[in-house]
């Protein structure tokens, strides 16, 4: 039947849809997986600045190491 | 039409409306405002179509201050001028750049951001850009630190500079130039002389001549210097030696607060996966347009106001998905003990790249050597101040300050930069930006030009190019070496052309005022 027929079609904007969910899911998805990760490196609100052979470190970070 | 003066030239008796002394960006760009008007302009340019070391050697010269490059390699002397060799980036001046400081001598431009805006669409459509956006947006997690960002190149991410492809002007234009009914562009020109008359002060003719030694002599109702900050500066040392100083170095100011782009590599650094909560749109930019992310962070300019230094960026460039090196990591336990894929993703390396504070004792002045024309060479004497290396200092503390707030990463310091070492003791460099020199003032106590670009004291006389700028700003240079241009493409007042021509009266694009930069760099596509 007509009516029925009509219910199975892919509107083109179903398809606009479809594809754009497609092409947007892995993207979208390493970023949501990526940011439930948070920083090995910790938050320092009020960092100390030390030079440590060329690099800018907090002066904890030369007291602790980063990763056990 | 394009003419060359190696081959003869048609009478050339009946005056132009206006003489443009240059080819570069500047040159052209005026050209080509100045003829939609209806007016006829004669362009004197001094190389020929393309490059040649019998022109490129007239731009030799002496560095008599701080070490910079040889001064005939930064700059191009033929048609379309330092174009030839620009890679395509261009940045705005920013508002504040415009802005007066109590704490740094001689900064305040005569004209404000706002009244070079409106002028910014047509200066994106000769250059070939898309247009200029919001430079700055403000950084998460930061109430001191904005990002950096163009419309020109890419607005989309953290940074993406995404260099559109250079106009050569040369090139681009050539056939323009050459259709144009009311444009005479004379190759091989080269002036040596403009004619005053004594009574007036006013200028009449331009005197040029070609490789032979042939002078020739174009007449004109104004006369505009388009040849780059050091040669502008350099001609009109020349033309105040005959003329008691008249042509805007009353203040003797001509050739002072010549300024540069401090480019100072820092280094390393690397980056957490944190930079995916840091960047909204990194991703979709790394899948979609195959772009290699960046990040400039620049201190607001308020913040640097109030802890006095200058406007300058930290660039962390040619960020890549690769561990760092042996000898980058070096002796830091801290850093040695990191596991790239774990504890940081990307890393790369940092510069600064900041702004000149004008200074009267960086300047443009005149060796006792001649050029081929008989004309006195350049000597560069360089200087900087202390603020402009506290500039550089302060903006990579700021940054690194917040790379470790955040948890973002970390970065490596130039230790002579973190020791503050003297001025004479730092490992300088450049990025061949040459501004100033024929700075634009309210007077000619601190300038050379007024906001118009006209030189002071003069009837009919303009300086088009960076050399009017009266401050510097910030670029975002890739490359020390070889060249790139700063160069104005102008703004201008209606009222000044008006005088001088009264049919000519859409005219907005006169000489200048500084407006952006245009940057050589290099394409980045690693990722």
């Amino acid at each position: 039947m007509a009516s029925g027929f009509d219910s199975r079609m892919i509107t083109k904007r179903t398809f606009v849809k479809t594809a754009f969910g497609v092409i947007a899911a892995a993207p979208v998805a390493r970023i949501i997986a990526l940011k439930t990760m948070d920083s090995p490196l910790a938050i320092v609100h009020s960092p100390e600045l030390t030079l440590v052979d060329g690099w800018l470190l907090d002066t904890q970070d030369t007291k602790v190491g980063m990763r056990e | 039409m394009i003419i060359d003066a190696q081959g003869g030239l048609p009478d050339l008796s009946d005056p132009f409306d206006c003489c443009i002394v240059g080819s570069g960006p500047a040159g052209i760009t005026l050209a080509l405002q100045l003829i939609k008007t209806g007016m006829r302009v004669v362009m004197l340019e001094a190389g020929g179509r393309e490059f040649t070391w019998e022109s490129q050697e007239n731009y030799e010269g002496q560095n008599l201050g701080l070490d910079y490059f040889p001064l005939e390699s930064p700059r191009l002397r033929y048609l379309g001028g330092t174009t030839g060799h620009w890679t395509g980036r261009c940045m705005l001046l920013e508002p504040s750049d415009f802005e007066a400081r109590d704490d740094i001598p001689l900064s305040g431009w005569p004209i404000s951001y706002d009244e070079l805006a409106p002028n910014q669409a047509q200066a994106a459509d000769v250059i070939g850009a898309p247009g200029f956006g919001q430079i700055r947006h403000p950084v998460a997690d930061s109430d001191s630190l904005d990002t950096v960002t163009q419309n020109f190149s890419s607005d989309r991410g953290f940074l993406d500079f995404k260099d559109h492809e250079p106009r050569r002007f040369g090139t681009y234009y050539a056939e323009q130039l050459a259709q144009s009914e009311r444009l005479t562009v004379i190759l091989n020109a080269n002036v040596t002389d403009l004619d005053v008359n004594s009574e007036t002060g006013t200028i009449q003719g331009a005197t040029f001549k070609n490789y032979a030694g042939t002078a020739y002599r174009v007449q004109a109702n104004v006369f505009t210097l388009a040849m780059g900050a050091l040669e502008n500066a350099r001609f009109l040392l020349h033309l105040n030696k005959g003329h008691q100083n008249k042509f805007g170095n009353q203040g003797d100011m001509v050739g002072r607060c010549f300024m540069e782009h401090l480019y100072t590599p820092q280094g390393h650094y690397f980056i957490t996966r944190r930079l995916y909560s840091h960047s909204r749109y990194w991703e979709f930019d790394r899948l979609l347009y195959r772009t290699v992310p960046q990040l400039v962070l620049s201190p607001k300019p308020a913040y640097a106001r109030q802890h006095g230094f200058l406007n300058g960026t930290l660039k962390l460039d040619r960020l890549q998905k690769k561990p760092l090196s042996a000898n980058a990591q070096g002796k830091s336990e801290f850093i040695s003990r990191l596991e790239y894929g774990e504890d940081y993703h990307f890393s790369g390396t940092c510069y600064v790249a900041s702004e000149q504070s004008p200074n009267l004792n960086s300047r443009v002045t005149l060796t006792d050597d001649r050029d081929s024309f008989g004309m006195q060479k350049i000597g560069l004497d360089l200087q900087l101040l202390p603020v402009d290396l506290a500039t550089v200092r302060q903006v990579a503390l700021k940054a690194a300050e917040y790379l470790i707030q955040t948890g973002l990463g970390r970065m490596q310091m130039k230790p002579e930069l973190w020791n503050e070492v003297p001025i004479k003791d730092f490992p300088l460099n450049y990025s061949s930006h040459h501004m100033g020199g024929a700075r634009m003032s309210k007077t000619s106590e601190t300038g050379v030009v007024d906001a118009n670009c006209k030189v002071h004291g003069a009837n009919n006389l303009y300086v088009a190019g960076s050399g009017a700028f009266t401050t510097s700003g910030f670029a975002n240079p890739r490359s020390q070496s070889s060249s790139s241009l700063c160069a104005l493409v102008t703004i201008c007042t209606k009222p000044l052309v008006r005088r001088f021509s009264p049919k000519i009266k859409p005219l907005r694009n006169i000489c200048a005022a500084a407006y952006f930069c245009l940057h050589r760099a290099l394409r980045h596509r690693e990722i």
